[in-house]
Order: C-alpha cells, then structure tokens, then sequence
C-alpha cells in the first residue's frame, strides 16, 4: 500500500509521541545529561589537542601535535607493549574472575566462601600495594621468592623477574579479578539451571556443560568486565612505572604523563590519549558487535526456575584447587608480606626472616597521627558512598535507555559512557577541571562529586549493560501491560532483580573512589578536606609500609562496619 | 660565624635592578660552611620589620589559600603553626603532583581565576613563572639564603646525596664522587633515575653541567651511565626501598632526608660524604592573580624566618637558610668546606623536556 | 488486513513466523504498526494516519506470554497485587482481589511462594490470575500453553476456555495448535505472512476452509487441483486428474460454476478404508498401500491414488491389515462431508473485508 504524505508526516510524530507516552523520556533525559556531562570534558580536551602548545597557550588551529605523536619513531613499539600488557592482563583477570563466579555460583565446590567476600578484597590491595607486594617477592635479588629458593632449595640463581612483561601482566592481571568475578557472579546466579540440565542428561560432563551451555550466555557481562580491564590497563601507569621502566619497557601511556609532566603540553598530551581513545572505540565496536542480538543472552526469564549449585563429582577438586590458590596466591601471600613489611623496621630479605622478633608499631601510630586520619575518613566515606550510589543508578537507567526503549541511536551512550577510560586521568582531569572553571560549581564539593562521577561511570555503565541483558524483555512488558510507567518498571522490576550486579558495581565504584583520587584531584577544593587525597597519599607518594599499616587499619574498620550492617542492621550482604 | 664565604654568581646591586622584571634569572648564594647567628638575628629583625606591615594588610585579606606538593601531614602542621603565629588569617591548602599543581594553575590564570595566593613546590613554580602566572616577589631575607631567587623565595632546599647500601658495599668500595658512579666496577649494583623525566636525575645533570662548564667531562659521565646499562626508575621512593631491600647497592640520586630517615631506623643505608650535595630550590611563588597577595607574602616571609624554619625543620624539610642547623641541612650532615652545586639553569627549570631534548637525549637516547 | 471482534475467544491461529505475535503486541501497544489503526469499543488505541497512540499501561489489556514472565523476585501474592498497587487501590480492596483470583486459579495456598517454587502450570496459573485480576477489558494470550507438557496442555486448555468464560472478559489467544485453537475459541482468525487468511467459527474454519492453506493447516488433509463439472442441488461433482481423473460427490461451494477449476480439501481422519470393494453410493477411490506407520493406538497409511501420495491415519484394528505392503489395492470411502471444495479463484469471505 502507498503511503501518502500524510502518513509519511505521522512517521515522524511517530517517534516523538512514542517516547513521550511510553513515559521514556525521563530516562533518556536523564541519559542526555549524564551524556553531556561526560562528554564536555572529552571533547574540549579533545579541542586543545588540536589549538594549545606548550604550558596550555592558544595558538589557533594546528595539527602540530598530531604530527609530533604520529611521527615519534617509538609510537608502534610503546603501543604494542601496552597492547600486549593490556590484553594479558584483561584476560589473565576476567577469565580468572569469571572462573571464580561460576565456581562459587554453579558448583559444589568446598571452601568456596573463600572468594565469597571478594568485593572487599580490592580495598586490601589497591593496584599499586599489589605492586609493591609482588616487587618484594619477586625482585631478582632482594625478592623473597627468589631469596627462599636459593637459601632452602638449592637453587642457582634468581628464578623470577618483578621487572618483566610477564610479572607486569601477572600482577595488573591479578587487580582485574575482582572485576571479571563482580560482573559475572550475577549471572551465573540467575542462571536457569534447566539450560544447564538438559545437556547433562543428554550425557554431558559438567565442564562441557560449562563450555558450552554455561559461558556462551556470559558473553556479554564477560565482555563487559573484559573490555573494562582491557582499557584499565591500557591506561595504567602504576604497574608500568614500577616494574617495566627498570626492564626498559616503556607502554604508550607514559608518553601522555611525559607530556603532561616534562613537556608541560596538555595539548600533546592529549594528542596521544587520542590513539587510546581510537583503541577503545575500537574495543567497544567489537563489544556491540557481538553482542547485538541481546535477547539471545537473557537468562533472566519470566519462567521461575531454582538456582541451584551442581555437583561436579570429581572435578570439584579441582575448583577447589583454583579457589586455593587463588585464595592463597592472589590474596594472603601479597597482604601477609606487606602486614610484615609495616611491622617490620625496613625491608630486606634478612629483616624479613627475623620477624616477628624484630616487630615495631611506629608505621602504625604514625597512620593514625596523621592529621586528617578520622575527617578524611569520614569526609571520603560519606563522598564516595554518595558517588557510588548515584553513579550505579545511573549507569543502569542509561543501559536502560540504550536496552529497554526504542528510541534510535541511543547506543551511542555505550561509547559515550565508556570514554573517560580512554584518559589518562590527568587528561581527563583537566577537561573537568575546564569544564567547571568559570561555574559556581568550582572548587565546591559539587565539581569534586560531579568529576568522580565521570570517572567511574563506565565501570558503572559496563556493568549495568552486561547485566541488563541478561533479563528478558518480557518481564518489563508485562509490566507496562499490567499499567506500569517507566518509573515502576525501573524501580520495581529491573532494579530489583538487577540488585546482585547493583550491589558489586557499588562496591567497586565504592572502594575504587574512596581511594583512588587521581582523576578528580584537580578538582578537590582547597580546604575541602576529601579522605584519599589525605590517606591514600601514602600510596601516592610511595611510603610502602605507612600504606600497608593503612590497610590494615582500613581493613580493620571495614570487618567492624561489615559486621555492624550484618547483624545490627540485618543487611544482607551476600551477593 | 667563622667563614662566611658568600658566593654570589651575580652581584646584589645587580639583583634589585632584576627584580621587576618577570625574566627571573636565578642567582644564586652559596654558604660552604658557616653558623652566622650573628647575621642571623639581625636579618631576623628585618622579617620582624616587614611582618607587622604585611601582617596588618594580610588579616585584611582574612586568609591564604596554599596549593602544595608537600606531604599534607607536614602542610597540617606548617598551616597551624603559622595561624597559631598570625592570628586571624584563615590558611587552606590543596595538596597535587608538580604536573598537577601546573596545570591547574595554568589552567586557571588563563580564565582569570583568582584562585590561590602561595605555590610551595619545586619544580612547578618555574615552570608557572614561564606561563606568567607568578607574581615576582624578592624576600627581604634574601642575603640568608643558600639559594636566592628575586622572584620566588626559596623556603627550602630538596639535597641530593649519593647514597649506597652498606651490606652490599662497604665504606671503602663505595663511590667517593658522583663521576665515581659511571665507573664500570660498579655495573649491575647501580640503579639510577630515569634522566629523561625531568627528576632528580636530570637536577642533578643539570647542576653537574653548569658546575663543570666542561661539556666534554659531562659527556663522558653521561655515556659513563649509559654504558652501566642499569634499571631506570621513574619513582624516587620506590628506588629508594630498593636500595634500602639490597636490590641494589648504590642509587642515584636519593634525597638526603630520605637516606638521613632511613639510617635513623637502622635501614643499611649510607651516602658518600665526600659526593658534593646536589641542591634544588623550593620555592614559595606568589600566583600572579593572588586574592590575598599580603598574606602570601607574609606567609613566605615567615616561611624563610628562624620560626619557620623551625617549623620545617620539625616535618623533616630541609632548611634554605645559611647557617641554620637543623637534621637535614648540609653544614650537619657534610665536612667543612663541601661546597653544594646548585641547579640553576634557566632553560631547564622552566621547559625542562627542550633542555632534556637538547643535551641528554643525544647521548641517552630515549 | 484488518478484522473486527466482538466479544469471546477469538483464536488466531498460523505457523510460527506469521505474524501473530505481532498482531497481539500491536493490539496491546508494545509495539507500533507502519500504518493502520487499532480501535476499542470505538475508541482508536494506535492510529497511524491521525496519530493516536494509546500507551499500554493505559489501555486495559493485559498480555499472557509464553514464558509467563512472573517477576522472579516477587512472590504469587505480589505477583498479582503488582497492576492494582499501580492503580494506588486501597489495601483490603487489592488483598480480596488477589485472593479471590488465586482462588479462582487454585492457588489459594500458594500465595507466599516465588515463582520457582511452583510448577509450570502452577506458573501459568498465576501469570492469568496476574492478567485477570485487572479487569481489563481484553486478556491477549501469546501461545500461553506451548510450555506444559502434552497431558498438561490438554487439560489447561478446557479449564483456560472455562475460566475465561467464567470472569466474561473478551480474549484473544494465539497459537499455532489447531486442536487448542478450536477448543478454545468462539472464533478463529487464521493468518499467513501477516495476512488473514480467513475469519469465522471453528467449526466453518474446519468445514469450509476458505483456500489450500487453511485447509492443510488446520489438520490433516490432502488438498489436490480439480475441475467442477456440474452442479446437482447442493451437490456437485469434480474431477480430479491426479486421482486418473476419478470424479468425486461433494457439497457445493458457493458460487460455484461448472467448468471452474477447484481444489478439492479431502480431510483424511475422516477417510474410510477397506481392502474390498463394497457396495456403497459415496466415493471410492482405489489405490496402492505404500507403507504404514504404527503410532500407538493410530497408523499413518501411506498410499497412492492415481499419480498423489495421501496419508489417511485410522485406528489400529483395521480390515486391511493383511494387505502387503507396495502390492495390493485398497479402497478410500470419502463421505461428501469430508471434502470440501474452493472454487478458483475464490472472492473474499464476506467478513474478510479489504483494508
């Protein structure tokens, strides 16, 4: 049939109206702006890239910096280093999460509460104390490692390397973990076991059940987590300074800092973040690739069906193995050795064997002297619960605007909520720092919320849109059938049966921003006492022991607060 | 008190003149060795004089705003202690990196924002001068300092020793020199500092280069170093607990409050006294757009003062005073007569990356 | 294509792909047609062409899918209670609803469980008291059954048509199960690649086919090309040329014109067979026992007719069970009530109107 113009007329008012009724313009509003937000500062960094020179002066319209980053003979070499450090390591840590999820979430392991309270394990170890804890065991000649093989085995010779690509990608590989386990565990858990049951009764064994039943429908969290830690490690620069500047190995993004902090060229130094920001478009074209035909991977059905754990018969051995070691390796070992370096009075391998008769507590007293040890901690604590919240809910109303509505074009936010991972943060600091120059909002706590939020969104946003997948379309139909508006499907229906990859992404924004100050620091008001500028500055500044006796003290207050949520305010924590 | 030896690089009648201008040529006094209390108390009486003016106008202004490299444990104490002293002027501070601190300051004088009034730092400040944004300001005490700047007073010194690890080396095999270090016994005991990103390392070249004014001898050192094809860092601290764990033997540079911290909680750690002392301004530059540039200035004044000192001296930073003694000075911690090296070439405190491009990196390589 | 519905069942019935998912999402407002319009009690819900829109939280039509889509994290109660707690209906009111509807389901004892606590007909259960409880002025179900097994199925459908009947709300019912469309519904709207292919009551649909495709969808029949040769009464006589141009007795189509071509619906389970020619008026047509094929108490007889293959399912115990297969003849004994003939080319029914 013809269409006529007045049909052709109705097709645009079509769209319109259809936001508007379905009640979704709330949300993709709230999406725009979030947008906006995120994007200002990409794209006015990316606008000096091409007019500022050195020390941020205006010099017109220039492609000098590109010319300068695309003409430094070590671009190719430095890229490929980061690529193989950053692909290694994101793989190494989210099939290991990932492992991890599904060992505790589909089998009957023993001993697998081990790795049950691994959201709180970052907060023990951030990045650079994993650092610091795997360069004393595995230095060549002071590491203790290479130490205890030689005194009690026998051995010729240092057998590790802390300064190597492969200890590189071992340890930033062991800080992507928990990310790859927080974003796969609620799938796993919301698996319908039917799936799974009738390949074993076709006579399958567990583990090709798994291959092939199980981790086919994980494919879009697992990229999620994936691509997440592949651009946190293309961007790194903690694990790269310490452990492969003294190997020679130089990664692409210490030519942004070299920029950034020799060349004082924010202009140059954004020039170079933009092959990061090409790599990661890249990435994510190849994430929305795959997994485009989303309906394919909801395990979340309307069918009620019993989540149940499987026994593995014999392989359950092996799981345990993996959660041990894990266990073991990943978190004991490194935590055990920092705990003694900051009771011990310095580091080395003789001092290190004379513990405990050598112990003193001077690392500790001096953490809790440190002038702003409580008001920083309350002031961040308060901040970055704040951020977290607000960044989780709306990570998830943006994936649900790119997944839930029809309207076009909206899984451009997929890009443009990941891009701040694209820069380094100084970079990206800097274009928040723009942004809010010359507003009201300088220097008060609103610049300083609104600059995490940047910053954390894309963890928040890969997340929620691993996840949102993973529940069928159906279960919100039959909500606005049953006269529900968006704001009922939201916060009845999706939300809801989100809360296990809600509750993760918190707790990593969480921890992440309680501690990590490196992108927002710009922005922190003079006298506007926030917690990880204070704190955490010991692990800025490099005081190994003072930060380890940190942790422990942290840690100490997190059981406390842990236990306080547990049983005074029966918070369920369990994932 | 006993030798005074003034080594000024340019004469003081010279300096006033130079003040005005925005150029800052960095000059430079040096003390070998002396106590001048003497002169000391009377210049004290100079801060004393200039502190009741400025002080009146400062509590005008209410408060001062201090963006900072410094530990913030030690910016705690020197706020307090200075408020304790002036009462009624409120201090804030923000605590960043030197890229950091540049670029928001940079940042934030290109929009006109009158957003800090004291930069206490090392490296930042003269690069921030390069962009402008300083406010030239000569102390009044400027013939106390080791090291004198007419546009930023310099409130403390960062000291460079040669330090080495004294399991792994005894007294008598350690380096007596820096050159000692490009010797080739010493190859695959030496970790040093990465000399192209504008740290300690390339202070320190610098400092030799403009000591030496013997292009050739430097040169050689700097081939020297290469040729020892040793880990590079990029972290002053995490080479530091390095040396301090035996991973090395020796390390080059350290700071000499580090190495003096470390030997007091018995790490095996010891410097070559017999290495002249690298020495690096701090400066407390006044931004160009300063809301309160009174309080700045008073702030910088005291800062330079016996009291602030002091004070410095109590957080473990190093005095930029002749002849104050304090843990960390070179007159406690060096023989009589070493004489310091200071790092005083223009190009390479302001665009350290063209200098390190000029002179190093036709040598090292990248 | 276009239909109008009165009140009752309305089944619509077609293969999987035809487009009746589609039709019941439009109907409900999920999703927007390219043109046309869709009106309730007079009212437009969706019009392209004057650009109405009615949003599906407001329309009143609840939607049973074939998932059930219960929200796993509600109980039965909240399941239920969920639509008229949006409606922001007092307490007590929504509690005597709920309860009455899961009384009405059987459910009554079920109301604290979660959905994974009960079984797939319990889930079903729910998922229409979910739907009922609303009063709405249309349930759309979407192959509510497909999910049960076999027994299940045929229960539910008898006790689904007994309950619709019973709240007297209108219904439509997709599935692409003949047997369950016919037992539900009080009309049967048959589709094919969006298109309606014929609209009337079961029993019209299963004796008047109005083309090959309804009738070779709507059970097991054998559909062949033939010529009308004349027209006797209510009767008429076609020729078909596959069957060596034997001549069939059946009952006039309407407007049916001799020297017309025709395709001739023979419906199978209604086929007669015997391994002797006897004397009978009907139709007897002889042909050639290919195979057969045992399925419990039926077989599938495989046989050729002339130059057609034609499967007619009988009970087990039948006359022709000495016959050797691919050697002997046997007899097919067609009542004219089981045939049915379409004259070519065949206008519209009457209700079909063209949009």
């Amino acid at each position: 049939m013809a269409k006529d113009i007045a049909a052709e007329a109705a097709v645009n008012w079509r769209w319109v109206k259809l936001i508007y009724k379905q009640g979704t313009l709330i949300p993709l509003f709230a999406s725009i702006i979030a947008g906006s937000l995120i994007i200002a500062p990409v794209l006015i960094v990316l606008s000096r890239s091409l007019t500022t020179a050195r020390l941020g002066t205006f010099v017109g319209l220039t492609g000098e910096n590109y010319v300068r980053v695309f003409t430094d003979p070590k671009l190719l070499p430095m890229l490929w280093n980061s690529l193989i450090y950053a692909a290694g390591s994101a793989t190494i840590g989210t099939v290991l999460g990932g492992l991890l999820a599904w060992i505790l979430a589909r089998t009957n392991t023993p001993g697998k509460a081990l790795v049950e309270l691994m959201p709180l394990y970052p907060i023990l170890m951030p990045p650079i104390m994993k650092n610091i804890a795997w360069i004393l065991l595995l230095a060549p000649k002071a590491g203790i490692l290479n130490n205890l093989l030689i005194e009690y085995f026998g051995v010729q010779g240092p057998v590790f390397n802390a300064f190597s690509m492969a200890a590189m990608i071992w340890v930033f590989g062991l800080a992507c973990v928990p990310l790859g386990y927080l974003f796969l565990l609620p799938v796993f858990l919301s698996f319908d076991p039917s799936l799974e049951e009738s390949a074993y009764i076709a006579g399958s064994k567990p583990i090709h059940t798994a291959l092939r039943i199980t981790f086919p429908l994980a494919i879009p969290a697992f990229l999620s987590a994936l691509v997440l830690n592949f651009l946190r490690g293309l961007r790194s620069f903690e694990t790269p300074v310490l452990q492969g500047s003294p190997a020679g190995i130089q990664v692409f993004v210490s030519r942004v800092y070299d920029a950034m902090s020799v060349d004082y060229n924010p202009g140059l130094g954004t020039a170079y973040s933009t092959v990061l920001v090409a790599l990661s478009i890249l990435v994510l074209l190849f994430y929305t690739r795959i997994t485009r035909f989303s309906e394919r991977y909801a395990t979340i059905t309307g069918k009620g069906y019993r989540v149940k754990a499987i026994d593995i018969g014999k392989w359950k051995y092996v799981t345990f193995l993996v959660v041990f070691s894990y266990f073991l390796v990943g978190i004991v070992i490194p935590f055990l050795v920092l705990i003694v370096v900051s009771l011990i009075p310095y580091y080395d391998f003789e001092t290190f064997m004379k513990f405990p008769a050598n112990m003193v507590l001077t690392n500790f007293y001096r953490v809790m002297r440190h002038p702003s040890f409580v008001t920083g901690l309350y002031n961040s604590l308060t901040l970055s619960v704040t951020i977290a919240v607000i960044t989780v809910l709306m990570g998830i109303v943006m994936a649900f605007t790119m997944y839930r509505t029809r309207t076009y074009g909206t899984k451009i936010f997929e890009f443009i909520g990941t891009l701040p991972l694209a820069f380094p943060p100084l970079v990206l600091s800097l274009g928040l720092v723009i942004v809010f120059l010359g507003t009201p909002l300088y220097n008060t706590l609103w610049a300083l919320g609104l600059g995490l939020f940047v910053a954390y969104f894309p963890y928040a946003l890969r997340n929620a849109s691993g996840s949102i997948v993973n529940i069928h379309r159906e279960l919100d139909e039959a909500a606005w059938v049953h006269g529900a508006r968006w704001r009922h499907v939201f916060f009845k229906i999706t939300l809801p049966i989100l809360k296990p990859s809600v509750a993760g992404a918190f707790f990593y924004i969480f921890i992440e921003a309680i501690r990590n100050i490196d992108v927002a620091v710009l922005l922190s008001a003079p006298g506007h006492e926030y917690g990880p500028v204070t704190l955490f500055e010991y692990f800025r500044v490099g005081q190994w022991a003072e930060a380890a006796a940190g942790g422990v003290i942290y840690l100490l207050i997190l059981i406390v607060a842990v236990s306080v949520a547990k049983f005074v305010f029966q918070v369920k924590l369990s994932l | 008190m006993k030798r005074n030896s003034k080594l000024n690089l340019k004469g003081d009648t010279d300096m006033a003149k130079r003040t005005s201008t925005a150029s800052a040529v960095l000059v430079l006094s040096l003390v070998a060795f002396g106590g001048a209390a003497l002169a000391a108390s009377a210049e004290d009486d100079s801060f004393n004089k200039v502190s009741a003016g400025l002080y009146e106008k400062a509590k005008q202004e209410g408060s001062v705003i201090i963006y900072s490299v410094w530990d913030v444990e030690h910016l705690v104490k020197i706020t307090e202690a200075f408020s304790k002293r002036f009462p009624g002027i409120k201090t804030s501070y923000w605590q960043g990196r030197n890229p950091e601190i540049v670029t928001r300051v940079v940042i934030e004088f290109q929009a006109n924002n009158p957003s800090v009034d004291a930069i206490l730092s090392d490296n930042a400040p003269p690069v921030i001068r390069a962009a402008g944004a300083i406010m030239p300001y000569e102390t009044v005490q400027k013939n106390l300092l080791i090291l004198h700047d007419p546009t930023m007073p310099v409130v403390s010194l960062q000291i460079q020793t040669l330090s080495y690890n004294t399991k792994k080396l005894k007294a008598a095999d350690a380096p007596k020199t820096w050159e000692d270090v490009a010797n080739a016994k010493y190859k695959g005991m030496v970790a040093l500092d990465d000399p192209m990103r504008a740290g300690p390392l390339s202070s320190m070249l610098a400092g030799l280069k403009g000591l030496w004014k013997d292009d050739a001898r430097w040169t050689k050192f700097v081939q020297g170093l290469k040729a020892l094809n040793v880990p590079l860092h990029k972290s002053t601290s995490a080479m530091m607990r390095l040396l301090v764990a035996g991973e090395y033997a020796i390390g080059m540079p350290t700071l000499l409050h580090d190495t003096l911290e470390e030997k007091e909680t018995g790490s095996p750690i010891d410097y070559a006294k017999t290495a002249p002392p690298i020495v690096f301004p701090r400066y407390a530059g006044i931004y160009a757009k300063a809301p309160h540039p009174n309080a700045a200035k008073l702030l910088t004044e005291w800062l330079i003062s016996i009291e602030g000192q002091r004070t410095l001296d109590a957080v473990g930073r190093e005095s930029s005073r002749k002849g104050f003694r304090s843990k960390a000075s070179i007159d406690t911690a060096f023989p009589k007569g070493t004489r310091s090296i200071p790092v005083e070439d223009k190009l390479f405190l302001e665009d350290p990356k063209k200098w390190l491009d000029t002179n190093v990196k036709p040598i090292w390589g990248e | 294509m276009s239909f109008e519905f009165d009140s009752g069942i309305l089944s619509v019935l077609g293969p999987s792909g035809c487009g009746k998912t589609t039709l019941l999402r439009c109907i409900a407002g999920l999703e927007i047609p390219d043109e046309g319009s869709i009106h309730i009690a007079d009212k437009a819900q969706t019009s392209i062409s004057k650009g109405i829109f009615v949003t599906p939280y407001s329309r009143a039509i609840v939607f049973v899918v074939q998932n059930y889509a219960l929200w796993p994290h509600m109980t039965v109660h909240h399941n239920v209670a969920f639509g008229l707690k949006l409606q922001k209906l007092a307490a007590d009111e929504i509690r005597r609803r709920v309860q009455s509807t899961l009384e009405l389901v059987g459910l009554r004892d079920y109301e604290g469980r979660y959905p994974s606590q009960l079984s797939g007909g319990q889930q079903q259960r729910v998922a229409l008291a979910r739907s009922i409880v609303m009063e709405p002025r249309l349930i759309l179900l979407d192959e509510p059954l497909s999910n049960l097994d076999a027994k299940l199925r045929e229960e539910m459908r008898v006790e689904l048509r007994k309950l619709i009947k019973q709240v007297g709300i209108s219904a439509v019912y997709v599935t692409h199960d003949q047997e369950e469309a016919f037992v539900i519904s009080d009309t049967v709207v048959v589709m094919d690649r969006g298109k309606i292919l014929q609209y009337a009551p079961p029993d019209e649909i299963y004796n008047n086919p109005a083309n090959q495709f309804v009738a070779s969808f709507i059970g097991r029949a054998a559909v062949v090309d033939g010529t009308l040769l004349r027209v006797e009464g209510e009767d008429c006589f076609v020729q078909v040329r596959e069957f060596n141009n034997a001549t069939l007795m059946c009952q006039k189509p309407k407007n049916a014109i001799s020297g017309q071509d025709c395709k001739v619906v023979i419906r199978t389970a209604e086929v007669k067979l015997d391994s002797g020619r006897l004397n009978d008026k009907g139709n007897v047509l002889e042909g050639l026992m290919l195979s057969r094929e045992y399925r419990g108490g039926l077989t599938d007889h495989r046989i050729l007719v002339g130059s057609k293959e034609i499967v007619v399912t009988s009970h087990k115990l039948c006359p022709m069970i000495h016959i050797e297969d691919g050697r002997e003849r046997i007899y097919l004994y067609i009542e004219k009530s089981a045939i049915s003939v379409i004259a070519e080319p065949r206008p519209s029914t009457p209700r079909l109107a063209e949009f």
